[in-house]
């Protein structure tokens, strides 16, 4: 272990991750029109949004890890404002979303 | 205990290297059965009993929650410092690259079943692999979903503080 300075992208992370997910919802919204299949289309928009969220954090991870080997700045991807809250609850609220969702459409 | 913390690294570091050579044997043997089966039998969600369904996730739920413990033992075993906005970030190690290689891994999966849901025809879903894997042998599926789901919640609910 050793210690590189960090290059704070946290608020610009976080705008990229939000406008991308308000796009898909925003198709996934559209698409439910009468007679829309909504298991299908719902299936598809939330495989999207979790796609490119794990996409952007994979991208900061690949780079963040070559970082740790050229001794090239690190990125911070955690916005100044969220850093001491604690993850505890959006985690829990964030399961029994997916719990409720899943129950709803793929059950 | 804290002289133990140098022996503990090093049983983190197996049990990381032991979970991840488990998972690829695992998922080595789900593919090479997929190989030579017809996954599109799996597409109606009748091929798997809802009771296994629900084990399944319960037994990924549990995986998950350890996921939670074993960062806290992983954070005092480091002596990780409180995670906020900083200047300086300790980096570097063989589980930074396999955080990586797991997102990274994740990501493309993904991104083949967001495409896989609209061309099934020609590109099964990976919920049909998964569901013809807990058909045929529900004790394997339990195991890699209780090591991935632990490996996530180890990763993405490490205690801020």
């Amino acid at each position: 272990m050793r210690e590189t300075r960090a290059v704070r992208l946290g608020w610009t992370f976080l705008i990229v991750l939000a406008v991308g997910v308000a796009i898909i919802v925003a198709w996934t919204v559209a698409h439910l029109g009468p007679g829309a299949d909504v298991i299908g289309v719902v299936s598809f928009g939330v495989s999207a949004a979790v796609t490119l969220i794990v996409a952007l954090l994979a991208l900061v991870a690949v780079i963040n890890f070559v970082s740790s080997i050229t001794h090239a700045p690190y990125i911070w991807i955690l916005p100044d404002d969220f850093a001491s809250i604690r993850l505890d609850w959006p985690i829990a609220v964030a399961i029994a979303a997916g719990l409720a969702l899943g129950w709803r459409f793929w059950q | 205990m804290i002289r133990y913390r140098g022996v503990l690294r090093g049983v983190e570091l197996f049990l990381l290297l032991a979970t991840t050579l488990g998972l690829a044997a695992v998922f080595g043997l789900a593919i090479a059965h997929a190989f030579n089966a017809d996954v599109t039998k799996c597409a109606s969600r009748g091929a798997v009993d809802s009771r296994t369904g629900l084990i399944l996730a319960g037994v990924a739920l549990g995986g998950f929650a350890c996921g939670r413990l074993v960062a806290m033992g992983r954070k005092w075993v480091n002596d990780a410092p409180v995670i906020r906005d900083q200047d300086r970030v300790r980096t570097g190690g063989p589980l930074q690259g396999a955080l990586a290689a797991f997102l990274a891994l994740a990501a493309v999966l993904l991104g083949y079943e967001t495409y896989a849901l609209t061309n099934s025809a020609s590109a099964p879903p990976i919920t049909e692999y998964v569901r013809c894997a807990a058909a045929t042998s529900p004790t394997l599926t339990g195991i890699a979903a209780f090591a991935v789901a632990l490996l996530i919640g180890n990763w993405l609910w490490y205690p801020t503080e």
